[in-house]
């Protein structure tokens, strides 16, 4: 029973408050956490019933053998034990975290860099964000297939690239241990990704009048983009790179299309053999264990990142 | 001021009622038939028939046939086929298991018949055989005793295929060489004689825009080939026959690291990098990826595979023309074609068993194992159909065989024949990897033979010692 | 600022235009880089199978063929596949955005006791692999009877989703306090400013979301491939991988041509919706 265009409140007295909002009325405190509660009411309600059940069986299956077809029987840490004397186990972890490190900050670099660009206001620019768009909505299927026959050492672009404006017999890219990795991670950094999206969507949000008072006070553009893009994108940098570094941790798809994990294990990523051992080889109970070790692998890696970003981030909007 | 006004509370609530329309919305679904799990045994029984999709149009042809006229024949069964691509067939299977709604009929595929039976997820079938007075001989004894196991029948096989040599006659003929026999008893057939057979085809090895390949050969599973040369990966006196592993289904020990099986390895590899006349696995994939099987690019003289890629005749027919062989002999003496079989199978804890084994039956001992033999390009395992399978092959144009030449093939071949190993190891599907990923660099000539021959056993020994 | 304003002016404006000029060369490479693998998947697109089939390839479609779009359509009911891929991103898309932004609005500016927590759960749930959880959510749904229909694959959704709760979090966070304020004085309730201000300030990310939601459950396959039986169901991704064979030749032609074709939504949103990704509404800095 607001009514709109009454005066201002003017706190004047305890009284006042309950004149105006009546007896029984909640704190303003309250009144803001109830909403809150409110608004998180769809996603309070979508985890309790469909994540929060899964999530805890899988927890325990971690402690079962379990394969879908007879029910779960407890082996305590049996799973756990397994994977730590098991050399894939390590092989895998090694060559997700080595993938990890180095591509994320790359594509992070490169997706800002890309956004950056296709920011640019110049005719034709809706076509072009487009074309970049492309390959994200290719099935992997496709994308899959394509890169196979772009890295083939006989035909692929990439050899035949090499051979013509270098001169050098490039490798044998998804048959040799040492290339395969590179490949991955050049395969993961085509077109436009979700990263380049929000970024562009994030740039909108500057305001032009910082970039004029930085060029007034004499700022070139590499200090622009240092003193005023950054920062004011600095919330969105931390959500790109912990969206990556989560996403980069969990590759399977790509993979799984591209390599299938070879050659002897050099792009068997962590998912992937979680995957076999689910799927393949019907041992849920070990997968379910292999991925709450990730889980909480990449909880503190999320932890230690938040923590730290506060020197980093700047909200504009405050605190 | 701080209470919701109308204004506000009517939004709020048009949200909220559009949301649980949404969610009306997303359920327009038809409804899910027998998902209820509650039907009465007077209704229609339900067949939940899950199938692989990706293996090649013959065989989806056949399926749509075959449940097609099952439903004719009987009107009180419902068949619902499920297709899923073969990546993920398991997570299907699993996923239904797991909800306690497994197909009633499912096929061997993936995981394999042994992983399957070991984790329980079938049914014997013996009970249902003795009520339904059906006739077991009329199917080959080597595919049923394939899937026995203490005694009983745990599957219905539908496919009992040897390994052969496919190959290409056109190229054969070019390169002036005669064509291989089809008896496997021919012992003039042997390993060196394909090898010189390929020199003759193989040329521009190098310029894979022209190249031509005489063979591929590759290592079959596990290995397996080396029988040929008088070796097992799992036994350290001689063949197949000895290895205890395949009785059982488990294997205790791994001998890859032995001079016969370097042996064997390097002239794998040396047909590749020193002789030029197997393509390299960048080739191959290269050609996979486009043409399918290396085979119909026109480009592979011979070619080592399951007899299960006659299916690509039935679907793509060749302008040149082409054949098949058995397995040459090799060095020791020996030939050996590993043997496969397709068996379908019916799960444990399926909600209508006796109806998905009356579907079981048809498929593979009444009209559909006709359909089978003649539109697949499997070869069947119930013995009526040999000659309908034969007939469908000949048919095909461009077969330079004659009847008794192929039949020949087949019989023969199974005469010498053993089980591969993927259909009577339990846990394949994880040896299957190890052995893929560990051997890869050697194909690649990457790794030496005996340093690669060395990690691919400690692999093995690292497996066993887990699975004890 | 006066007449030293117009040359700093003039040369701004050039040095403007030259900017502008320079990064777009800079594009590009890059245009040539995305598009050459999609040169062959358009080359098969217009080609006879045959000539798909040839090794080594060769990309210029002799003869062009145009019925593969058509073909690749009937071949498997694609057309029906492409309605219900539709239908469920379309449904999903609304409701996620709508409860994603929610949330995010309530973790950015509401204040209530175990925000902190609540949102460290929110962030938890992407961190379990898919895998594991697939088989426990499948049961789960089986005994909501949810099993061969669409349900599973949005309702889940109506929640929020992690990713697009931290994102408008993020977001919202970047709005300045004071205008929060200011309209709370005003008299307006938390849903006033979540629906008069919030939303309309949020433009960009919301063009972002729906594109990369849409997105997301167009490309969908794992969920369709356990959730949905019956073909006339199906997906399009569910179809595209029936149509890819292991054993013999995929008919890529007719493959590509469908991918193509199925590409088109999403390209289209994108188009359309990039007026309003670019639409920032500029927040005036103290």
């Amino acid at each position: 029973m607001a009514t709109i265009g009454a005066e201002k409140s003017r706190q004047s007295g305890p009284w006042d408050r309950v004149r105006k909002r009546g007896l029984f009325a909640p704190s303003l405190r309250t009144e803001e956490a109830i909403w809150f509660y409110i608004f998180l009411g769809p996603w309070l309600l979508a985890f309790l019933i469909f994540t929060l059940m899964p999530m805890a069986a899988s927890f325990a299956l971690g402690f079962t053998r379990y394969n879908a077809i007879q029910p779960p029987e407890w082996v305590g840490l049996q799973n756990y034990a397994l994977l730590y004397r098991d050399p894939v186990f390590w092989k895998s972890m090694r060559v997700t975290f080595v993938y990890t490190g180095i591509f994320v900050p790359v594509q992070l670099a490169i997706s800002l860099a890309l956004a950056m660009l296709l920011n640019l206001r110049v005719p034709g620019m809706r076509a072009i964000r487009t074309i970049y768009y492309l390959p994200a909505i290719l099935p992997a299927v496709v994308t899959g297939l394509v890169w196979v026959w772009l890295f083939n050492p006989d035909f692929g672009l990439f050899n035949f690239l090499l051979y013509k404006i270098a001169g050098i017999q490039g490798p044998n890219w998804l048959g040799s241990e040492r290339w395969v990795m590179p490949a991955v991670i050049i395969s993961g950094l085509w077109g436009m990704g979700a990263g380049v999206i929000i970024f562009l969507a994030a740039l909108q949000g500057i305001s032009h009048e910082l970039y004029e008072a930085a060029e007034l006070d004499g700022a070139g553009l590499w200090n622009q983009f240092l003193n005023v893009t950054v920062p004011m994108l600095s919330p969105v940098i931390l959500y790109n790179l912990l969206i990556g570094m989560i996403g980069a941790l969990q590759t399977f798809e790509r993979i799984y299309v591209m390599t299938r994990g070879g050659p002897n294990y050099a792009s068997y990523f962590y998912n992937l053999y979680l995957y076999d051992n689910a799927f393949g080889y019907f041992k849920l109970g070990l997968a379910s264990a292999q991925a709450w070790i990730l889980f909480l692998v990449i909880m503190l890696m999320t932890f230690i990142a938040l923590r730290t970003s506060g020197r980093w981030v700047y909200y504009s909007g405050g605190r | 001021m701080h209470s919701l006004n109308r204004r506000d509370f009517l939004k709020l609530s048009t949200l909220a009622v559009s949301g649980a329309a949404l969610a009306a919305c997303a359920a327009p679904a038809a409804p899910a038939p027998g998902a209820a799990g509650e039907q009465a045994a007077e209704e229609q029984a339900l067949v939940t028939y899950l199938i692989r999709t990706d293996i090649g149009a013959a065989m989806l042809e056949w399926n749509d046939a075959a449940a097609a006229e099952f439903t004719e024949l009987r009107p009180d069964i419902k068949v619902e086929m499920v297709g899923v691509p073969w990546g993920d067939y398991n997570a299907k299977l699993l996923a239904m298991f797991a909800a306690g709604t497994p197909p009633e009929i499912s096929a061997n595929y993936a995981a394999g018949f042994p992983t399957f039976y070991a984790n329980n997820a079938i049914a014997a079938l013996d009970d249902f055989v003795a009520a339904s007075d059906v006739d077991l001989s009329i199917i080959e004894q080597a595919a049923l005793d394939a899937v026995t196991r203490e005694g009983k029948l745990w599957a219905m096989p539908l496919a009992h295929m040897p390994v052969i040599v496919f190959y290409n006659k056109s190229m054969l003929d070019e390169a002036g060489v005669a064509a291989p026999p089809t008896d496997a008893n021919d012992t003039s057939w042997t390993t060196e004689e394909m090898f010189e057979t390929a020199v003759a085809m193989s040329h521009d090895v190098a310029d894979p825009t022209a190249a031509a390949w005489g063979m591929v050969f590759g290592p079959g599973q596990l290995g397996a080939y080396c029988w040929g040369w008088g070796i097992d990966p799992f036994n350290n006196q001689g063949g197949p026959e000895l290895t205890e592993a395949y009785q059982t289904g488990k294997i205790t020990e791994a001998f890859y690291n032995r001079p016969e099986m370097a042996e064997y390895f390097q002239w794998l590899v040396d047909l590749t990098f020193t002789h030029g006349v197997a393509p390299r696995p960048s080739d191959t994939d290269a050609i996979t990826q486009t043409v399918g099987w290396p085979l119909m690019s026109g480009r592979v003289g011979m070619f080592v595979d399951g007899a299960w890629q006659f299916t690509n005749f039935v679907t793509v027919q060749p302008e040149w023309e082409w054949g098949a062989a058995p397995l040459p002999y090799g060095p020791a003496g020996i030939t050996k074609p590993p043997l496969f079989n397709d068996s379908w199978m019916l799960s444990a804890g399926a909600r209508y068993p006796e109806a998905g084994f009356d579907f079981l039956k048809y498929l593979a001992l009444e009209n559909g194992a006709k359909l089978y033999a003649e539109m697949t390009g499997f070869f069947p395992a119930n013995k009526q159909n040999y000659n309908i399978f034969f007939d469908s092959m000949l048919s095909i144009p461009n077969i330079a065989l004659s009847r008794e030449g192929l039949e020949q093939v087949f019989t023969t071949s199974f005469a010498l024949g053993y089980p591969t190993p993927g259909k009577t190891l339990d846990g394949y599907p994880e040896l299957n990897t190890a052995f893929n990923q560990t051997t890869a660099p050697i194909w690649n000539n990457e790794t030496p033979v005996e340093e690669g021959l060395v990690a691919l056993q400690t692999q093995f020994e690292t497996i066993i010692a887990t699975k004890a | 600022m006066t007449t030293t304003t117009m040359g700093i002016r003039l040369g701004r404006r050039r040095r403007d235009q030259l900017r502008k000029v320079l990064g777009f060369l800079l594009l590009i490479p890059g245009i040539l880089w995305v598009l050459m693998p999609t040169a062959w998947m358009f080359s098969a697109a217009f080609s006879s199978l045959a000539q798909v089939l040839r090794f080594p390839p060769e990309l210029w479609p002799d003869p062009w063929v145009w019925t593969n779009f058509y073909e690749g359509f009937t071949y498997l009911p694609f057309g029906r596949y492409f309605v219900n891929s539709l239908q469920i991103s379309v449904i999903r898309v609304i409701g996620q955005v709508i409860a994603a932004s929610m949330a995010g609005y309530a973790f950015a500016r509401l204040r209530a006791p175990g925000r902190n927590l609540l949102f460290a759960v929110v962030l938890s749930t992407m961190m379990l692999p898919y895998t594991v959880i697939m088989i426990p959510q499948f049961v789960l749904f089986k005994e909501l009877g949810w099993i061969n229909t669409y349900k599973p694959l949005t309702i889940p959704f109506f929640g929020g989703g992690a990713f697009f709760i931290f994102l408008f979090r993020q977001f919202f966070r970047t709005i300045p306090e004071d205008i929060f304020e200011a309209a709370r004085l005003d008299g307006s309730t938390y849903f006033g400013i979540y629906w008069r201000i919030l939303m309309p300030l949020s433009l960009p990310i919301l063009a972002t979301s729906a594109i990369l939601i849409f997105q997301n459950s167009w490309q969908d396959l794992i969920g369709p491939l356990i959730y949905l039986n019956s073909n006339d169901l199906y997906t399009i991704p569910l179809g595209l991988a029936t149509f890819r064979s292991s054993f013999g030749s995929s008919p890529w032609n007719l493959i590509m041509a469908v991918s193509i074709g199925a590409a088109i939504p999403p390209v289209l949103l994108f188009f359309f919706g990039q007026r309003y990704l670019l639409s920032g509404i500029v927040v005036m800095e103290k």
